[in-house]
């Protein structure tokens, strides 16, 4: 018991209960635990979910900052869905999605399963993996706008070694989404490569060694044992990684201003454009709640497909 | 040691990080509101690395040293981040007094009420005189009978060629109407296969953001004399018949004639196309010579702007950039303090010759820094046509930018993609 607890005013077991409850609450630890959370909690409230709430009152209504926000319904809603660049910018993310999250994550992983072995520069070629993490994304967009480049760019110029002539990477709409799919998994493929290094030291060695004295080769060993025992982490880089793209600005801002034909006119790209290019507000904010639920549901399509199949 | 933090160590530690949260939230006050004497903040988006010396050189000592107890700080960013850094300035009352704008920014700073109105100053500064900038000029900046802004540059757009390639393709003088410009533009055309060594005429970068194929656009329907508004701007303009010739008129150039890439060729870093010699004709503003004179020297003797064509009428467009005074400032009056300096003759006259721009001031078309080259740039102004005063600008010429794309690159047909742009922005103009 907390020493202080003897300095209470009231005689022993004649205070109200509620006052001795309050009073050794007062002094436990746990007091001390609470004040020190109640900050960070209050940061989380003010800078996460009033924002949150708010967006969500926002995309009810028109603003334009310099009037106040005005009720309109679900006008917003009705717009983020009839309006055909919105529309755009909904297929182009998920497009995006797709393309990019189940090759960036196999090749992450694959990649984490040839580095995990003991093989010569295996901790240089894993600073080589990460390397584009710790890159800023203006840094990085800047090369691959000279790599993508038409005339000067150094994809075009391998490909005309061996014949094959100029692509237009990030104005053909053909090619642009590609080209900005292939930035993302190369940026991404270090924080996701050093997620699954930390699952693959967690799979128990004589499990491997079982399947590979029961005769498995090494894909085998990796698609039935490395795989299966890998999905919650597999659930974790996939969830986290389609967050990501979601939330993939940077690159677009830099690379292709959403075209060419708004083929890489995503929708966080298009909440940017209404908030601060037309001032519309209750458009965006209407955008970024349709985005949140959209990465809602594809979170929990992930758990549902992902999740580890509990035993009888 | 395993010492337990008590209540009184927390309190101690609250204390302690309140203390320095306020002393930081001091430091993020506006400028302009803390100081004894008067600390202005400023930002400028239209400059370079000459303006910048310019301005902590010279600009800026002038200013303190006719007015003691008195500083500027300058914000120096660029238009690619311009405005949503003025509008999550104005959203958190953190503005600068004084701060730059570009051409469509009138309308839409009177429309929100950033903008203080300044007839009442200028009407009182006989010294300074607003008559000595041109009347088209004025009217750009005067919504609704309020003078928003200043100017400080004209953006003159005009046809500028290289002499040279001319001169081999076999002509001695730069064309003068849309056929000459065919002519010359298929002369000077270098295919290599499929592609361009040489365009003919470059019509916009192969990259760039959105707004790269509206702008010159503007000017070849402004030739045609067609307008992108009706003069009461509550209907688009885009379905006439002049609109119709000029976009038929720029996907011939692209499909029919092939003088010109699209997406066009892209710049070598800062050398633009013509400066580069991946180009014989484009319609530029008095930028090009600063470039050429910078990173192109060997093309100074090669490279001239003429007048602007005639199609059905001689025209092209003009961008007018100017200073305004923030709404937010505490002191409207002394914030005028700073930007009649800014505007004034002799100062416009450094800002302008770092920058080469053209000078807003009748009083500055002779001025020193103005070369044969930059007099001709000037002389279109007579010929220039100005934005028309929307608000909502910005979000008008998204669905012709779109529509744009798609009929250049031969996926619609010319008339189909107008009637699309003319219906997207009734739309907006609908809604608005």
């Amino acid at each position: 018991m907390n020493p202080a607890l003897s300095k209470s005013p009231y005689p022993r077991g004649e205070a109200p209960d509620w006052r001795a409850r309050l009073y050794r609450f007062y002094n436990s630890q746990a007091f001390v635990a609470f004040l020190f959370l109640l900050v960070p909690v209050l940061l989380l409230t003010a800078l996460k979910i009033w924002p949150v709430f708010y967006n969500l009152y926002l995309s009810f209504t028109r603003y334009e900052l310099f009037e106040p926000p005005r009720f309109v319904g679900l006008k917003n809603y009705t717009y983020v869905f009839n309006n055909s660049v919105t529309r755009q910018s909904i297929i182009n993310t998920l497009l995006f999605t797709i393309e990019a999250v189940p090759i960036g994550t196999a090749l992450a992983l694959t990649i984490a399963k040839l580095l995990d072995q003991s093989i010569r520069g295996r901790v240089f070629l894993r600073t080589l993996y990460y390397l584009p993490v710790v890159s800023s994304v203006v840094v990085s967009a800047m090369i691959w706008r000279w790599i993508y480049s038409p005339q000067h760019g150094l994809l075009n110029y391998f490909l005309g070694l061996v014949g094959i002539p100029p692509q237009n990477w990030l104005n053909d709409p053909n090619l642009a989404l590609i080209s900005l799919v292939i930035v993302t998994i190369w940026g991404s493929i270090g924080s996701n490569m050093v997620i699954f290094l930390a699952g693959l030291q967690d799979i128990p060695r004589d499990v491997i060694e079982a399947a590979r004295v029961d005769g498995a080769n090494p894909l085998q060993n990796f698609l039935f044992i490395t795989v299966p025992l890998m999905r919650p982490v597999i659930l974790f880089v996939v969830v986290t990684f389609t967050i990501s793209i979601f939330r993939n600005f940077g690159l677009i801002f830099m690379l292709t201003q959403g075209g060419p034909f708004n083929r890489t006119n995503t929708m966080v790209w298009e909440v940017y454009q209404n908030v601060f290019g037309y001032l519309r507000l209750g458009r965006g904010a209407a955008i970024s709640v349709v985005m949140l639920l959209i990465v809602l549901l594809l979170t929990l399509i992930s758990f549902r497909v992902l999740r580890e199949r509990q035993g009888p | 040691m395993n010492k337990k933090l008590s209540r009184r160590d927390f309190l101690k530690l609250a204390a302690t990080s309140s203390a320095a949260t306020g002393i930081s939230l001091l430091g993020l006050q506006p400028i302009a509101a803390q100081a004894d004497g008067v600390e202005f903040a400023l930002a400028m988006v239209d400059w370079s690395d000459p303006v910048q010396t310019a301005f902590e050189e010279t600009i800026i000592p002038r200013f303190a040293e006719e007015n003691p107890g008195s500083s500027v700080t300058v914000n120096w960013t660029n238009w690619g981040r311009y405005n949503e850094e003025m509008t999550t300035a104005f959203a958190s009352g953190v503005t600068p007094d004084v701060f730059q704008g570009g051409a469509v920014w009138a309308p839409q700073m009177a429309r929100r009420n950033w903008a203080v109105a300044l007839n009442d100053f200028i009407s009182a500064d006989a010294e300074w005189d607003w008559d000595d900038f041109p009347a088209g000029l004025q009217a750009d900046v005067t919504i609704r009978g309020d003078i928003v802004a200043v100017p400080y540059r004209q953006d003159l757009r005009t046809l500028w060629y290289n002499q040279e390639m001319l001169a081999e393709a076999g002509f001695d003088a730069p064309p003068t109407t849309w056929e000459e410009f065919l002519a010359v533009a298929q002369a000077t055309t270098v295919r290599d296969g499929a592609g361009f060594d040489v365009e003919g005429y470059h019509f916009s970068d192969a990259s760039g953001n959105w707004q790269r194929d509206w702008q010159p656009f503007l000017m070849w329907l402004h030739m045609a004399d067609g307008k992108f508004l009706s003069d009461d701007l509550t209907t688009c303009a885009l379905d006439s018949p002049e609109a119709l010739t000029a976009l038929e008129w720029l996907v011939a150039l692209v499909q029919e004639h092939e003088v010109t890439s699209y997406p066009g060729l892209d710049p070598q870093g800062d050398l633009n196309v013509l400066a580069a010699r991946n180009a014989a004709m484009q319609l530029s503003n008095a930028d090009m010579e600063r470039v050429i004179n910078l990173y192109a020297p060997d093309e100074v003797e090669t490279i001239y702007p003429t007048l602007p064509l005639t199609g059905a009428v001689q025209a092209t467009h003009s961008w007018v950039n100017k200073f305004f005074i923030s709404s937010q400032t505490p002191d409207a009056a002394v914030s005028w303090g700073l930007l009649r300096f800014l505007t004034r003759q002799d100062i416009l006259e450094v800002y302008s010759a770092s920058n080469n721009n053209t000078p807003p001031r009748l009083s500055l078309l002779e001025a020193e820094y103005m070369s044969d080259k930059h007099k001709v740039v000037l002389e279109a102004a007579v010929y220039a046509r100005t934005f028309p005063q929307h608000h909502n600008l910005i979000a008008l010429f998204r669905p012709i930018a779109a529509e744009l794309e798609q009929a250049l690159s031969g996926n619609k047909a010319p008339a189909d993609a107008l009637a699309d742009a003319t219906s997207a922005i009734n739309e907006i103009l609908a809604d608005d």
